[in-house]
């Protein structure tokens, strides 16, 4: 039973938003095209810093890095990562209506019919997934794609320019080459957490009221740097792999993360055990 | 019908939802500025005052003045977050309204009773005031308590690298001579743009029948319209096209302009306006 529902979710929740996928691909070439350019200008008064050349490192660094810890410089303004917050907003909004409208429409009859609210759970737990990965799926393939387009090289490597667009603080840094893979799985995995937290939290709340605190917790992990608030999982910036300036433990985060997750996936369990699905609405 | 309309935007569950949310981030962003400037009076206290009276170090007193401790002067957490969350909580009171009366079927009841002009215009006012309000009470509350324990010292053009107001800066003049009434023009900005971003956004239920698309679907918008003004910073232009940035009291990166401020509302009041109109008129209601 879970299997037809997982297939019902996966047309109807993936397959047919083909066009979305579309309209992603585009959006995250404007992410690496706006890099490419702020290269450019920067390579205009310092030519050694584009020495070498843009690699897909570089872009996702750029999109899904975040930002340093906050401290308040008065003469300094805090370089706000607005695209890390789109990245993670986007696949946020986007996943964000499609529970909730399954559940006080089809779903409500797949529920009846099938017996069993648990396999509709799951179902959504693991569409959800699906979506996460196919998301950033989409956003390597874009990074390839553009550094084919671009002559940029396509290894994980981090190079100069990059740390001084994001304003790192080179004496906090730990010393090159970064492995940035293991942060980045991490950035997915509490993005994931996240949208799930929002799914659940869309059966108590308004899914509008959800959505608002996804972007609280983001735009607090800014300022406060606790791994408790989840957003700073997401930004690799703040991993040990990184930075030395209170460096959050990878370790402690995938602990925390997959702790978080069993937490929403029980708690969700028993509120679809509960719930009123009948009397849900729009 | 524009006093039942505004008495339902403002009695809604939802511009309570969005007030207490603003005004928590604005006692915050009070209570963070106020304990700072008393950790800041305490270190002259302790160490800066020598036992004649005078002091050993340049305390920079103008600096600790409620004109740059308020919320939309001062740089810390809570304040940079309520500006990053000003577009959505002008939106949540009453922009969802007209789509969820489109799919109740209320308009076509209102509509028949009270003319498509008086409804639509009643909407407008409603969500415009809704969304005013809901970013100036928080606002105005944290420069009462602001007030309440800071004082309100002249602003010192020596000291402009401390407040982020510069000598071309958006009525600089302004703030070095009277500063209440700078802040006070900031404080009527922000209302104003959040005011015509809850009617912009009533105006999608035109199109949009989800009504968390009408609030969310804007507000990233706009963020891409922030990211995207990196891109054009990077051609070397570098005046502040950002909301988020330029509705604060003070400059981040780049310079504020107020030729850019007027642009921007009246872009977003013009687009709000027509589309109202437009639909308004032409829309088959039945």
């Amino acid at each position: 039973m879970f299997i037809k529902i997982l297939k019902f979710d996966i047309k109807n929740g993936i397959i047919k938003r083909i066009w979305l996928y579309a309209i992603l691909f585009l959006f995250f070439w404007l992410v690496d095209f706006v890099l490419f350019m702020q290269r450019m200008n920067m390579g205009v008064d310092t030519p050694e810093l584009i020495e070498q050349k843009l690699t897909i490192g570089d872009m996702l660094l750029y999109a899904l890095g975040g930002a340093k810890h906050f401290v308040i410089e008065e003469t300094v303004a805090f370089p706000f990562p607005v695209q890390w917050m789109l990245v993670i907003l986007i696949i946020a909004f986007t996943s964000l209506r499609y529970p909730v409208d399954n559940l006080s429409g089809y779903g409500r009859h797949i529920i009846i019919l099938s017996g069993s609210r648990r396999a509709w759970w799951i179902s959504k737990c693991v569409w959800l997934m699906i979506n996460v990965c196919i998301y950033y799926f989409i956003m390597l393939l874009s990074a390839a794609s553009f550094a084919l387009f671009v002559g940029a090289e396509c290894n994980l490597n981090i190079n100069e320019f990059l740390l001084r667009l994001l304003m790192l603080n080179f004496r906090e840094l730990v010393p090159m080459p970064w492995n940035i893979v293991v942060p980045l799985l991490l950035h997915i995995f509490t993005v994931y957490v996240l949208c799930m937290l929002q799914m659940l939290l869309s059966f108590f709340i308004r899914p509008l009221m959800s959505f608002f605190i996804t972007s609280a917790i983001l735009v607090f992990s800014l300022f406060f740097s606790s791994p408790f608030l989840i957003g700073n999982l997401a930004m690799p910036l703040r991993t040990e792999n990184i930075t030395t300036d209170e460096p959050i433990s990878i370790g402690l985060g995938f602990v925390l993360c997959l702790s978080l997750c069993i937490v929403i996936f029980v708690i969700g369990l028993i509120k679809v055990n509960r719930m009123d699905i009948l009397t849900k609405e729009d | 019908m524009i006093r039942t309309e505004i008495k339902r935007a403002l009695t809604g569950k939802s511009f309570k939802f969005a007030l207490v949310i603003g005004i928590a981030i604005a006692i915050a962003a009070a209570v963070s500025a106020i304990s700072t400037e008393f950790f800041r009076w305490d270190i002259w206290d302790k160490y800066w005052i020598n036992s004649d009276g005078s002091m050993n170090k340049n305390p920079q007193i103008a600096v600790s003045t409620l004109y740059r401790c308020w919320i939309g002067g001062d740089y810390s957490p809570f304040s940079m977050a309520f500006y990053y969350f000003l577009p959505l909580l002008a939106a949540i009171p009453f922009s969802w309204s007209l789509a969820d009366e489109i799919k109740s079927g209320y308009r076509k009841q209102a509509i028949v009773r009270c003319g498509r002009e008086r409804y639509y215009f009643s909407k407008y006012i409603a969500a415009f005031i809704s969304g005013a309000l809901v970013v100036a009470i928080p606002l105005i509350i944290n420069y009462i308590i602001v007030a309440c324990f800071i004082p309100a010292r002249m602003p010192d053009p020596g000291e402009s690298i401390w407040y982020a107001i510069f000598m071309s800066s958006f009525c600089s003049k302004l703030f070095y001579t009277l500063p209440l009434l700078y802040d006070l023009i900031i404080i009527l900005i922000d209302m104003i743009f959040a005011g015509f971003w809850a009617s912009l956004c009533l105006s999608l239920g035109f199109f949009i029948k989800n009504k968390a698309a009408i609030i969310i679907l804007p507000y990233i918008l706009l963020l891409l319209h922030q990211f995207i003004c990196m891109l054009v910073s990077a051609f070397r232009f570098y005046i502040e096209l950002s909301p988020f940035n330029f509705l604060k009291g003070y400059e981040t990166s780049n310079t504020i302009s107020g030729l850019v401020i007027f642009s921007s509302i009246m872009v977003i009041a013009l687009v709000s306006v027509a589309i109202t109109y437009i639909r308004g008129k032409t829309d088959n209601v039945y």
